[in-house]
């Protein structure tokens, strides 16, 4: 569809941009701490703020797999996704607007700082290291993937999946450690607008030439031909109960609040807390414009081709342009599929460079700053910040051309395998009574309840559901046959907690 | 102001609870039945649609009751690196 020349073009043209921008975000950021370089320090303003987190939610998926989920799952598995969306100013409300309001106070890095404040255990935050770690890198290696394997898809072929990969780990590398998260941020929020455009005029337009633009044609198409599209469990039974109920949950939990990147987002970035009820009134809106962009293309792919199975949903995107577009208007398909290129770019990039990002963190912060009590001046401890990224990338560009099997696994399971941590985050934030061996305990038992629940076949429907109900469980019940948490330490933490409620509102 | 407080504590209560209540109509076993496209659609605007509007009716309704500092007055006793943090 693109030659060679041209898909090369549009990826050194958005690389060269990328590095640019980062470097000059290096010079006017270059003297701030590490926990600036990672966090921004609560300086990011709303619009900044809604577009990076919108962003680094919105992964290659939109671009592969979530067309053609919309395609195998039908309208229930839209409707499903319509269920979690209006949780999330009340899950930002009620928790992550409380942990803004820590941090303003308390001043934390990465994710697991909150919980070691609150809970005063290194054993809690090793765990939560390891488990924020392990879902950040293999994100950002299978989203390295993706970028080539949208290179290989738009050429028809002529590049080499492997050389896109490294182009683009590399120039992720160039990228990353200068800007640290501020550049990330802005960069997102440019990226953010080209991929959502990008969803739009690829789906309308497959409308607009499969059935001249007539939306009432295409429903009544696929109601006659595909009706099971409209119903519960969806064409391929992807939406049986369990995953009506588990897969939302996960979404609302593990996927908007508990991932890492989205966690220090919601909770870390923000500049007021206008900025965070900016990001509660406008995130659902965003996710709903993404989602039903995506979902659009799905539909029309089932109205216009339908019969396709398994791996081959997942390019209904190409397809479409090729088999669709391109036999009415040979330009612009080859346009569009230029916007397939660069949306899948931009969003793959958008949320790779969020996990490097926060994956270093945990390596510089937790382990060797908390954990090895490692102390240098000011200067070494961002070079270090800086380096620990630059070595994750590494990784995660030869864990991309060399993708082992769990990989995949990792990611599928990601959004739940945090579950069991959010009851621990509510307990540390509304419940003094907690205490840290039950914190340790329901994160740990929690977290293998998920990985059991995966490994005997309920994971793909029930997510993290099991593991989030044994962890609050678990940390309800050891609590109360366990000693309270020193006083002091629950007067500091709440008593920091009171005092930026009270200058942050009037009532 | 405690009257102000109280109401404030009232609506995140109701905000909560009627968010919990209709994600639990959405998740109601059994309904709508398998394969019955009519159901599934009218099932998702009876539930989908009211936590819509309850979850940005209870936003709006809050960030009513409870307003914020002015950015000068927190900023006194903030500790912002950022140059136009400080402005006040």
């Amino acid at each position: 569809m693109l030659s060679v020349t041209t898909t090369w073009s549009l990826y050194i043209i958005y690389m060269a941009a990328l590095i640019a921008f980062g470097v000059y975000t290096w010079q006017r950021e270059r003297n701030n701490s590490a926990r600036h370089f990672f966090t921004a320090g609560n300086t990011i303003n709303w619009f900044v703020l809604c577009m990076t987190y919108i962003a680094a939610l919105m992964s290659t998926w939109v671009f592969f797999s979530g067309p053609g989920g919309y395609y195998r799952g039908g309208f229930g598995y839209y409707m499903s996704e319509l269920s979690y969306m209006p949780l999330f100013p009340i899950l930002t409300y009620f928790v992550m607007n409380k942990v803004w309001l820590l941090n303003t106070q308390r001043n934390y890095t990465t994710p697991a700082d909150l919980y070691d404040d609150r809970f005063r255990s290194p054993v809690l935050r090793l765990i939560l290291a390891l488990v924020f770690f392990s879902v950040s890198l293999p994100y950002a290696a299978a989203i390295y993937n993706a970028c080539g394997k949208a290179a290989e898809i738009a050429s028809g072929g002529q590049i080499n999946h492997t050389s896109a990969v490294i182009f683009v780990g590399l120039g992720a590398l160039l990228f990353i450690p200068f800007g640290g998260v501020k550049s990330v941020a802005w960069a997102a929020t440019v990226q953010g607008w080209i991929f959502m455009v990008a969803l739009w005029v690829i789906g309308l337009s497959a409308l607009n030439y499969g059935f001249a633009g007539s939306l009432s044609s295409a429903v009544l198409s696929v109601w006659d031909h595909s009706n099971s599209w409209f119903s519960y469990p969806g064409p391929e039974k992807w939406v049986p109960y369990s995953a009506r109920l588990g897969y939302p949950l996960a979404c609302a939990i593990g996927w908007t609040i508990m991932l890492p990147d989205v966690f220090i987002r919601a909770g870390y970035f923000g500049k007021d807390l206008g900025a965070q009820r900016k990001l509660m009134l406008f995130q659902p809106i965003l996710q709903f414009v993404v989602w039903t962009g995506t979902m659009v293309i799905g539909f029309v792919a089932i109205a216009l081709i339908p019969g396709l199975k398994g791996g081959d949903t997942e390019l209904v995107i190409p397809m479409l342009i090729e088999k669709i577009i391109s036999p009415n208007n040979v330009s612009f398909a080859a346009i569009l599929m230029g916007l397939f290129v660069w949306g899948a770019l931009a969003k793959g990039l958008s949320a790779a460079t969020s996990h490097l990002l926060v994956a270093g963190s945990i390596i510089s912060e937790d382990v060797l700053t908390k954990l090895l009590k490692l102390h240098v001046s000011p200067k070494v401890h961002i070079f270090i910040a800086r380096m620990a990224v630059v070595a994750l990338g590494l990784a995660s560009l030869v864990l991309a051309l060399n993708p082992p099997e769990l990989i995949w696994t990792l990611i599928m399971f990601a959004i739940a395998l945090v579950m069991p941590i959010f009851p621990v985050l509510v307990a540390a934030l509304y419940w003094k009574r907690a205490t840290a061996p039950a914190a340790i305990v329901a994160s740990l038992a929690g977290v293998v309840a998920v990985i059991l629940t995966y490994q005997y076949g309920y994971g793909d429907s029930w997510y993290g559901l099991f593991g989030m109900l044994l962890s609050t469980a678990l940390l309800t019940i050891i609590s109360y046959v366990t000693k309270p948490t020193d006083q002091q330490i629950l007067d500091e933490f709440y008593g920091a907690l009171d005092k930026a409620e009270s200058e942050y509102y009037t009532n | 102001m405690p009257k102000k407080s109280k109401s404030y504590k009232t609506t995140e209560k109701w905000w909560l609870g009627l968010t919990i209540v209709f994600y639990l109509l959405y998740n109601l076993p059994g309904i709508p039945e398998y394969g019955d496209a009519p159901s599934a659609l009218i099932h998702g605007v009876l539930t989908i649609l009211p936590l819509w509007v309850i979850s940005y009716a209870g936003l709006i309704i809050l960030n009513r009751q409870r307003s914020l500092r002015t950015k000068c007055d927190s900023n006194k006793t903030l500790n912002y690196s950022d140059k136009e943090d400080t402005q006040c």
